[in-house]
C-alpha cells in the first residue's frame, strides 16, 4: 500500500474558482481509482490561490489481475463439425493470448458464441495512475479558461508544474509539456526557490516549511482568529463578512492580519461608503465598537508573514486615505446638488437599446406607479409620493459616488433625498426598491418600498419578455428570474394587489406613452405566466408544499387572482388535504374532469327544458348557489370559505353520475349534460385543478 | 528564482536610502526589460488611451511571430481628466508597457524581478494578483490576468491577451502595463502624484501640472464639438479608403485618431447614449479591418521574425 500526493501549481487563480476546482478534482479522482481497480480510497483535496492538491492513501502497489471476456465468432464458424478449431478459431485464440483449447462457448439470443477468458496483469500502480490524472486535471472546468504561450490547452490560469508521486516514486504524467516531478515550489516571497519533495507525505509538510498553509480551513480559521484578536485588542469587533473572508482566504497562501488606522473625520461619511471603499475596494474588514459604530480602524489581510508589517500598514493606510478622499470629493460634490437636478443626466445611460434610457425608463416607472398606486387605492398624498419615489429612484445612478461605487446604488440616493428634505418615505422608497438584492437579502417594509420595487421589475420584465428576450437554461444575463422571484417574494403577502395581468397591461401602456413600442400582447402574457409560474413553484417548494399540490394550484385559479391570492390558496389546498371531506370532493372534481376530457366537446348553454331527471335539475340549482357564495368569497380571497362551499357539490354531482348516461344517445342532451358538468369544472377550478393531485 | 540582477547603481541608491525618483524608475524598467531581452522602443506618436493602442502591441500581439518589446507609452483619457485636483487620476499620464510573444513560462517571476530591481523588497511588501479580465471594445480586445497590488495599491495589470481585433490569439503574449506615476508615489512615500519628484528637486507637479489643466479645459469646456465630429468621419473614411489599398499602418494611425477623437466627444459630453455604442463600432470595425490586413500581409511575407525563434 502506498500514498499518492498530486500537486498541480498554477499561476494565481481567481478567489472564487479553486473551491470548485478542488471539489471536481476529487471526484473525478476518486471514480477514477476505482476505474485503475486502485480501490475507492478516500481522497483529500487541499488547495492555495497558487496550488490544487490532492491526497489518497493506502494506494496498492499493483492494479490486481482481472480476468476479461472476449466474445468471438459463432461456434459453428470457430469449430468444424468433427469439433475441431477452424483457421477462424485458432485465429481468435491466438490474438487474445489464449490456447485454443481455453475457449468456452456462451449461448447468447443471436446464437452459440466462443468466448476467451483474457488474463490482464495489473500494472504498478503509477502506470496506471499517470493517464488517469492527467484526464483529472484537465477536465477540470472553469467559469473563465484561458490560452497561453504557444499552447492549445486551455485553464484557467496558466499550468506551471505538477508534482504526483506514489510514496518515494514519482508518477509519470504530462499536461501541456509540463512533466510531473519530485519538485515544488513554496510560498512566492517568503521562499522563492524551488525544492525536492523526497516522500508524498513529506509535500504537505514541507509546503509548510516553505511558508505555504495548504488547508483552506486552517487558513480561514487563521484568519479569523487573528482578525478577532487584532479586533479586540483595539476595543472594538471585526466585521467579518463570510463572503469577503473567503475571498481574502483564496488571496493568500500565508495570511497575516494587521490593523491600520484612518482619520477620523472621514467618519463624517455615511457608514455604507466607508464600508464599501474598505470592503469592496480594498478587501478590508471594517471594525466597530460595541455600540455598532464604525471606528477608524481597518483589519487587512497580508500574503506574507511579519516582516515588513509596518510598510505594508503604512501602504495600506495610504491607500485607504486616498480612496476615501476620493469618495469625500464625490460626497461633496453629489451635496452640492439636489437629486432632481441629477435626473435629466439619466438619459445618458441606455437600459437596454431598444428600451431606452433610464431617463425613459423612469418616465414609465412614474406612470406605472401611479395606475398601480390608484388600483391599490391608496390616499391621494400617498400617491404623490409614491410618484415622487419613482420620479426619484434612479437619479442616483448618475452621482458621482455611484458612478465610483455602484454598489451604493440606492443607498446614496436615500442620503441625497433625506439631504433635500425629501419625505422620509420617498427616501426610504429609493433604497428599498433594490431590494431583495440577491437570494436571501431581506424585502422592502414600506408599502412605497414594495410599490417601486414591484413596478421597476414588473417594467423590466415586460420590457426583456416584450423583446422576447427570455431566460434559457442556466443563462439570465439581466436577472429576469431574479426579478420576478423578487416580485413574487415581495407580493405573497400583498393579498390586494392587482393581478400579474393587470399589472403587465399597466406596464404596456407605459411602453407605449413613452417609448412608442408596442409588443405582441399574447406572447408577451405567456412568456409572463411561464416565468411567473416556474418562480411560484420553486418558491412554494421551498416551503415544503408538495409537488403535485403546487401543480394543482397554479393550475387552477382566476385569470384575475393576485400573485398573494395564488400563494394564499396553495397554502389553503395544502392544509385542506388532512380535511376528512378531501377525498370526495376530490374524487367528485376529478370525475367531473375525466368525463370532460373523453366527451372533448365544446360546452353549449344549458337549457334546462332539456333535462330528463330531477337529479339535472338539483345539479344545476346547486351549482347557482356554490356560484353565487363563491362571488361572495372570492374579492376577499377566503378559499377556506371557497372550499366549505364547493363540498356542497359533492352529493347532486354524485347523484347525477348515478341518475343519468352522461353520453346519452340524444346528442342535445348529451351537449345539455356536458354544458352542465363544464360550469361544476369550472367552479372546482377557482380552488385547484383537481385532476394533478397524485 | 534568480535574483542575480540588480544594476550597481540603483543597489547604492537604495541602500543609501535615496529617493527611486520617476526618471530612475523609467531608467531602470528600460535597463531591466532590456536586459531581458526586450527591444525598447519609443513612445508612439499618436495620441493612445493605453500602451496596448500603439501598434507595436495592438498589430504585433497578432499571428505566431516572437514579439518581446518595452517602452513608455504616453496617453490620453480625457474623461478621466480633474482639473489636476485629484491626487492620484490625470487625463494624461505615462505607461509603461511590456510585451512578451509568446508568454515566457517564467514571465511572472520575470515580472516579479523588476519589482526588486526599482528597489522593492518582496518579502517586506505585500503583493497579491488580484484576478482582472480586461476588455478594450474599440480594439475588439480581450484578456485574462490580474491587477497586482502593492501593500494595496494597484501598481500593474497583468493580461494574457485572448483576442485581439476579434481575432483569437493563438501564440499568447503576456502584457504588463506598470502605472508607473503610481509606483513611484509608493516608492517615494507620497500620496499626491503632483508631489511626486520627477527628478531630484523637480516635482511631477512643476513639470506636467499646467498641461494637466489646460488640457482638462479643452476636453472638457472648450473643444469645438462641431469640428471634432467632422474630422471623426475624415479621418474614418480615409482610414477605410487606404486600408483598402493594404495601407495598414497609416490606416491604423487615422482608427487611433478616431478612437482619441471618440474619447474627447465622450468627455465633452456630446455623445448621446445610441450614439456612443454606434462610435465604438465604428471604431472596431476600422481596427479590425487593419488586424485582419496586418495578418493577411505578415503571412505573405512568410512571417520574417518566425525564423529567429529560439
Amino acid at each position: 500500500m502506498a500514498n499518492l500526493i498530486l500537486e498541480v501549481g498554477v499561476e494565481e487563480m481567481p478567489a472564487n474558482a479553486v473551491s470548485s476546482a478542488l471539489e471536481q478534482l476529487k471526484h473525478s479522482v476518486a471514480r477514477g481509482l476505482e476505474r485503475c481497480r486502485l480501490g475507492d480510497r478516500d481522497v483529500k483535496v487541499l488547495g492555495t490561490p497558487r496550488r490544487l492538491i490532492l491526497q489518497a492513501s493506502a494506494i496498492p502497489e499493483q492494479q490486481p489481475d482481472q480476468v476479461r471476456e472476449v466474445k468471438g465468432p459463432p461456434v459453428s464458424v470457430a469449430f468444424n463439425s468433427e469439433g475441431h478449431p477452424t483457421s477462424a478459431g485458432s485465429g481468435f485464440a491466438k490474438k487474445q493470448g489464449v490456447d485454443v483449447r481455453s475457449l468456452q462457448k456462451v449461448t447468447t439470443p443471436q446464437g452459440e458464441y466462443v468466448v476467451a477468458n483474457v488474463l490482464d496483469r495489473g500494472k504498478p500502480a503509477e502506470e496506471a495512475l499517470g493517464g488517469m490524472l492527467e484526464e483529472a486535471v484537465k477536465a477540470l472546468f472553469f467559469p473563465k479558461m484561458m490560452r497561453w504561450g504557444d499552447n492549445s490547452i486551455r485553464f484557467v490560469r496558466p499550468l506551471r508544474w505538477i508534482v504526483a508521486m506514489l510514496d518515494d516514486t514519482i508518477v509519470p504524467m504530462e499536461i501541456n509539456g509540463v512533466r510531473s516531478s519530485n519538485q515544488s515550489r513554496g510560498h512566492r516571497f517568503l521562499s522563492p526557490e524551488p525544492f525536492f519533495v523526497d516522500h508524498a507525505d513529506s509535500l504537505v509538510p514541507m509546503l509548510e516549511k516553505n511558508g505555504v498553509i495548504c488547508d483552506p480551513q486552517v487558513r480561514m480559521a487563521d484568519i479569523i482568529r487573528q482578525a478577532k484578536q487584532l479586533a479586540m485588542e483595539s476595543g472594538g469587533v471585526a466585521l467579518l463578512d463570510e463572503e469577503l473572508l473567503d475571498e481574502n482566504n483564496w488571496l493568500v497562501e500565508k495570511p497575516t492580519a494587521l490593523l491600520g488606522n484612518f482619520q477620523s473625520e472621514f467618519l463624517d461619511l455615511p457608514r455604507p461608503v466607508l464600508v464599501t471603499a474598505m470592503k469592496k475596494h480594498q478587501r478590508f474588514f471594517p471594525v466597530e465598537d460595541s455600540n455598532g459604530r464604525l471606528l477608524p480602524l481597518f483589519i487587512s489581510i497580508r500574503n506574507g508573514g511579519d516582516k515588513g508589517l509596518d510598510i505594508v500598514r503604512a501602504g495600506n493606510e495610504r491607500v485607504l486615505t486616498s480612496r476615501f478622499s476620493d469618495a469625500r470629493y464625490f460626497y461633496n460634490q453629489d451635496m452640492q446638488e439636489n437629486l432632481e437636478n441629477m435626473v435629466p443626466r439619466l438619459s445618458r445611460l441606455v437600459f437596454q437599446e431598444k428600451l431606452g434610457t433610464l431617463f425613459e425608463k423612469r418616465a414609465r416607472l412614474m406612470e406605472l406607479t401611479k395606475s398601480v398606486a390608484e388600483k391599490l387605492n391608496f390616499p391621494v398624498s400617498m400617491i404623490e409620493y409614491a410618484i415622487r419615489a419613482a420620479s426619484l429612484a434612479k437619479a442616483d445612478l448618475v452621482s458621482h459616488m455611484v458612478v465610483e461605487l455602484p454598489s451604493l446604488q440606492g443607498v446614496m440616493g436615500r442620503e441625497y433625498a433625506i439631504k433635500d428634505d425629501e419625505d422620509i418615505s420617498v427616501a426610504d422608497a429609493i433604497y428599498q426598491h433594490y431590494l431583495p438584492r440577491y437570494a436571501g437579502d431581506k424585502l422592502p417594509d414600506t408599502p412605497l418600498g414594495r410599490l417601486i420595487a414591484v413596478c421597476d421589475r414588473i417594467d423590466t420584465l415586460v420590457g426583456y419578455l416584450g423583446l422576447e428576450i427570455v431566460p434559457t437554461g442556466s443563462s439570465d444575463p439581466f436577472g429576469l428570474r431574479r426579478a420576478a422571484q423578487g416580485v413574487t417574494q415581495i407580493l405573497i403577502e400583498e393579498i390586494d394587489y392587482p393581478s400579474l395581468d393587470v399589472l403587465t397591461e399597466f406596464a404596456v401602456n407605459a411602453y407605449k406613452n413613452i417609448n412608442g413600442l408596442v409588443f405582441d400582447k399574447c406572447k408577451l402574457s405567456e412568456n409572463m405566466h411561464a416565468l411567473f409560474n416556474q418562480r411560484m413553484e420553486t418558491l412554494l417548494e421551498d416551503t415544503g408544499i408538495r409537488y403535485d399540490v403546487v401543480n394543482a394550484a397554479l393550475n387552477g385559479g382566476t385569470p384575475s387572482e393576485p400573485i398573494g391570492a395564488v400563494w394564499k390558496r396553495t397554502g389553503v389546498l395544502q392544509n385542506l388535504i388532512g380535511d376528512s371531506d378531501f377525498t370526495s370532493v376530490l374524487q367528485t372534481a376529478v370525475r367531473t374532469s375525466n368525463i370532460l376530457k373523453s366527451a372533448k366537446m365544446a360546452g353549449a348553454k344549458v337549457n334546462s327544458e332539456l333535462f330528463e331527471e330531477a337529479c339535472e335539475g338539483e345539479l344545476l340549482d346547486a351549482t347557482h348557489l356554490v356560484a353565487a357564495e363563491i362571488q361572495e368569497q372570492i374579492d376577499g380571497w377566503n378559499f377556506q370559505d371557497i372550499y366549505v362551499s364547493l363540498k356542497k357539490l359533492t352529493e347532486p354531482v354524485n347523484h347525477f353520475f348515478d341518475g343519468v348516461l352522461v353520453m346519452s344517445d340524444n346528442e342535445s342532451v348529451r351537449r345539455n349534460r356536458i354544458a352542465l358538468l363544464k360550469i361544476v369544472q369550472d367552479l372546482y377550478l377557482h380552488l385547484a385543478d383537481f385532476t394533478r393531485i397524485v | 528564482m534568480n535574483v542575480s540582477y540588480y544594476p550597481p547603481f540603483f543597489t547604492v541608491l537604495n541602500e543609501l536610502n535615496i529617493l527611486m525618483t520617476f526618471q530612475n524608475l523609467l531608467i531602470t524598467l528600460e535597463k531591466f526589460w532590456s536586459e531581458h531581452g526586450c527591444l525598447i522602443l519609443q513612445p508612439y506618436d499618436v495620441e493612445v488611451g493605453a500602451g496596448t493602442n500603439a501598434p507595436a502591441t495592438t498589430l504585433r500581439a497578432l499571428g505566431p511571430e516572437p514579439w518581446n518589446v518595452a517602452y513608455v507609452q504616453p496617453s490620453r483619457r480625457p474623461a478621466d481628466g480633474r482639473y489636476a485636483l485629484n491626487p492620484m487620476r490625470m487625463q494624461h499620464y505615462y505607461q509603461y508597457q511590456v510585451i512578451m510573444k509568446p508568454s515566457p513560462e517564467n514571465i511572472v517571476d520575470i515580472y516579479l524581478e523588476s519589482l526588486m530591481a526599482l528597489g522593492i523588497s518582496l518579502e517586506e511588501h505585500d503583493i497579491r494578483f488580484v484576478e482582472d479580465d480586461w476588455e478594450a471594445p474599440t480594439l475588439g480586445a480581450s484578456g485574462v490576468g490580474w491587477e497586482v497590488w502593492l501593500d494595496g495599491t494597484e501598481i500593474t495589470q497583468f493580461t494574457y491577451f485572448q483576442q485581439m481585433g476579434g481575432i483569437d490569439c493563438k501564440t499568447v503574449s503576456a502584457e504588463i502595463t506598470y502605472g508607473t506615476e503610481r509606483l513611484a508615489c509608493c516608492l517615494q512615500s507620497v500620496d499626491s502624484v503632483w508631489d511626486m519628484e520627477w527628478a531630484y528637486g523637480v516635482t511631477y507637479g512643476e513639470t506636467e501640472k499646467e498641461a494637466e489643466y489646460q488640457n482638462c479645459l479643452f476636453n472638457f469646456q472648450e473643444a469645438d464639438v462641431s469640428m471634432l465630429f467632422s474630422i471623426f468621419d475624415m479621418y474614418e473614411k480615409e482610414s477605410h479608403r487606404i486600408a483598402e489599398k493594404g495601407l495598414v499602418y497609416p490606416a491604423f494611425d487615422l482608427a487611433l485618431k478616431c478612437s482619441h477623437l471618440f474619447n474627447l466627444l465622450d468627455a465633452r459630453g456630446s455623445v448621446s447614449v445610441t450614439e456612443r455604442a454606434s462610435f465604438i463600432n465604428r471604431v472596431r470595425s476600422m481596427s479590425r479591418k487593419c488586424c485582419l490586413q496586418y495578418l493577411r500581409q505578415r503571412e505573405e511575407m512568410n512571417y520574417p521574425l518566425l525564423a529567429r525563434k529560439g
